[in-house]
């Protein structure tokens, strides 16, 4: 079923909440991890309530405040978020504090904020909108959850679902990731993309026109789901004008590449993951940049990692997987 | 037409034990699960909870599984869920393609909680095992693949509503014709993070809970795990199963009122009530049971219950909170409740609410003893943090 992406913001490493700047000079980072870089929030969240957020709410809260203004809607008809993680970082200090305070005294405060569903339910608080609350945390595919949730709802009837994906990063949550050998290629990352959802389009909209998830998929299957894909949307593989990719060229992942051989070898390959690094849902930047391409007719360079883009482009395919264990390919379309 | 919703099994592990029989015995017989702890590393040892009493080495054993360091989040909802696709007799088949969604707060924090202990305390520990589990949606994936279901999977977390919102979410793909057959529900161990964590809100009895009492005091926190299979009735005339009731309502609406605290009138209950009643298409009148929400806090049972009087007026039905029996098992609770409700339709009779001495003045009391009782409709109520309420509807279909 066909939804329109009627607004999107996104806060990522890169520069993508300007538009004017959007991922016009890249920012090299000599972290372990790609830190966000956070706008001046007194623009887009009330100070007062500001102080009392934490990175990630204040993230969300920004990108979802954009894509309301973006959009003109006061009140969605939903607020739909998906995160691995949740609210790590209070998470953390409440754990800590736990410990140190070997469970004597605690303050509540970094307990309340930890809650995964903080970042919905701040979002209904400050828009005072009693419409249904979701929270999605299904590991690296918690976003595709809650974008599926988005597209059920218009299913259903619903005219505008505020959907978003965020997760943060902390330097001991990246130590226990490197502890636990998950260090790849890629480099870890956080950020947060909102995103309005719609049962119709407008000027400047982008039509996400299909959607599928797969699990538990081998690298060669992916070729035989993609032509089903293709079939089912009655698409030949030369219209799709580029494919945007949770891939790395210098982590070689056989399900990216078997993808990438499906196509012409000048096909645009754009990998989102340059920009945002690798998280539970950093996907969700995948719909943001597929979204800007589009508008602007453009692949940024400094994401593209094959191929040349020339014309006119009306289609992108994005794929992501989990482990091999979540699949998802969506087509975006002008 | 949208396609009707039905339960065709479902399973439970909590405080009363394992399995939908030890949990039934002990809600007739009114013996509750709520105790002093034993199996959780607390510093607070005469906090009472609704512990299960089987260790984690017991549950993995029950469960078949090998592995160590699992949490109990996902030890208790494989075997809840498994309960749960024994009594619906699903086939292989059948699991190959159904869908599974799972509720849960904190995932495997009872886990890695302790790892994160031990790391602060400069012990060298198994990283890998102690957190891969940390996540919820961990979970999710062990439940699937240990009773190999090949669907689509989902985990939801919206605090204490989690579960009730997977039963829900189960309706809602049923009805659109997106699944024909979802196993949902949710699963959540004790932890010193929670225990802590509602202690330091100071929302938390130190004797046992007493909801909807005048002189409440808190919560008792719990643990536990339940599911349910969900099907069309296409599904259930193709394989020849069989329904033991109908998911005739759900709404879920936010209080955006306060990140923890309920609003004073249950602006969100009445809102999720109404919704339910209203997907239903019934009137209020006809619901013959509610299992409420009622943690036994002093906020919670207030606003649940002017949210009652405004939705039923004059006519409110019976009504209980299970709390005192298992205490507040978090994003389990919805799932465990619901399938309380199922048993009422099933045994037509109502659950007391324990612990009651003086009753509030808002509504009538509460049950407080076992009522036989012609049930037709049960109203279940799920609120969490983040405003997050949800209510839901069985109804009766022998």
């Amino acid at each position: 079923m066909k939804v329109y992406i009627t607004a999107s913001s996104a806060i990522t490493p890169q520069d993508t909440f300007d538009l004017e700047k959007y991922l016009v000079n890249w920012q090299s980072s000599e972290m372990p991890y790609l830190v966000a870089l956070e706008p001046d929030y007194k623009h887009v969240i009330d100070p007062k309530l500001a102080r009392r957020m934490s990175r990630i709410i204040k993230m969300s809260v920004a990108a979802g405040n954009r894509v309301l203004t973006e959009a003109g809607i006061e009140q969605p008809n939903a607020i739909v978020v998906g995160t691995g993680l949740g609210c790590i970082k209070d998470t953390e200090k409440f754990l800590s504090e736990i410990i140190n305070e070997r469970e004597g005294l605690l303050s509540p405060t970094a307990f309340i904020q930890s809650t995964h569903n903080t970042i919905a339910g701040q979002l209904a608080l400050m828009l005072q909108c009693s419409n249904d609350n979701f929270t999605y945390v299904n590991r690296g595919h918690s976003f595709e959850n809650a974008l599926f949730d988005a597209i059920l709802r218009i299913h259903e009837g619903a005219n505008h679902i505020l959907l978003g994906g965020a997760d943060e990063m902390t330097p001991q949550v990246h130590h226990i990731l490197q502890k636990m050998g998950c260090d790849n290629k890629i480099p870890f990352g956080e950020g947060a993309c909102f995103f309005m959802i719609s049962a119709s389009g407008r000027e400047n909209s982008v039509c996400i026109e299909n959607m599928a998830n797969f699990r538990d998929l081998s690298p060669e299957e992916v070729t035989e789901v993609l032509d089903d894909f293709l079939t089912r949307n009655s698409l030949y593989k030369n219209e799709i004008g580029a494919l945007v990719l949770g891939f790395d060229e210098n982590s070689p992942d056989a399900y990216y590449e078997n993808l990438i051989s499906a196509f012409a070898e000048d096909i645009p390959v754009v990998g989102f993951k340059k920009v945002t690094g690798e998280y539970f849902t950093a996907s969700a930047y995948a719909y943001n940049l597929g979204a800007e391409m589009l508008r602007k007719q453009c692949v940024f360079s400094d994401t593209l990692m094959s191929g040349t883009h020339q014309g006119t482009l009306s289609k992108v395919l994005i794929y992501n997987h989990y482990k091999g264990e979540n699949h998802t390919i969506s087509l975006l379309s002008l | 037409m949208h396609a009707k919703v039905y339960v065709s099994g479902y399973g439970i592990i909590s405080a009363l034990g394992v399995g939908v029989g030890s949990n039934l015995s002990a809600l007739q017989s009114s013996n509750s699960g709520i105790s002093a702890p034993s199996l959780l590393d607390t510093s607070h040892k005469d906090m009472p909870v609704g512990e299960l009493k089987v260790s984690n080495a017991e549950l993995t054993e029950l469960a078949g599984l090998k592995h160590k360091n699992l949490s109990r989040t996902a030890l208790m909802g494989v075997l809840a869920a498994r309960e749960a696709l024994e009594m619906a007799g699903l086939t292989p088949a059948k699991l190959r393609s159904a869908s599974l969604i799972n509720g849960t707060s904190v995932g495997g924090m009872d886990i890695s909680e302790l790892a994160c202990r031990d790391l602060q305390q400069g012990r060298n520990i198994d990283f890998k095992s102690s957190f891969q589990g940390h996540d919820c949606g961990y979970s999710t994936a062990k439940i699937a693949d240990t009773l190999g279901l090949k669907g689509p999977l989902q985990t939801i977390s919206t605090a204490c509503s989690s579960s009730a919102n997977t039963i829900m979410n189960a309706g809602r793909m049923i009805r659109s014709g997106m699944a024909d057959c979802v196993i949902a529900g949710g699963s959540d161990a004790l932890s010193l993070f929670t225990l802590n964590g509602f202690n330091s809100l100071k929302i938390l009895d130190q004797t046992h809970c007493k909801p909807f009492d005048e002189e409440r005091q808190g919560l008792n926190l719990g643990e536990g795990a339940a599911f349910l299979v969900l099907e069309s009735e296409q599904s259930l005339r193709n394989r020849g199963g069989r329904a033991v009731a109908q998911l005739t309502g759900y709404g879920n609406a936010n209080d955006a009122y306060h990140q923890t605290a309920s609003s004073p009138e249950g602006k969100g209950a009445l809102l999720a009530m109404k919704k339910a009643l209203k997907m239903a298409d019934m009137a209020p009148g006809k619901i013959d049971y509610i299992n409420a929400h009622g943690t036994g806090t002093a906020n919670n049972d207030l606003s649940e219950s002017r949210a009652i009087k405004e939705v039923f007026k004059e006519g409110i039905p019976v009504y209980s909170s299970t709390k005192a029996f298992t205490g507040h098992a978090l994003g389990a609770a919805g799932a465990i409740e619901a399938v309380f409700s199922l048993l009422a339709i099933q045994h037509q009779m109502a659950f007391p609410n324990l612990n009651l001495s003086k009753a509030m003045n808002v509504i009538n009391p509460p049950v407080t003893s076992l009522a036989s009782m012609k049930i037709q409709y049960v109203l279940s109520n799920s609120f969490g943090f983040g405003g997050n309420c949800s209510s839901l509807i069985f109804a009766n279909i022998s």
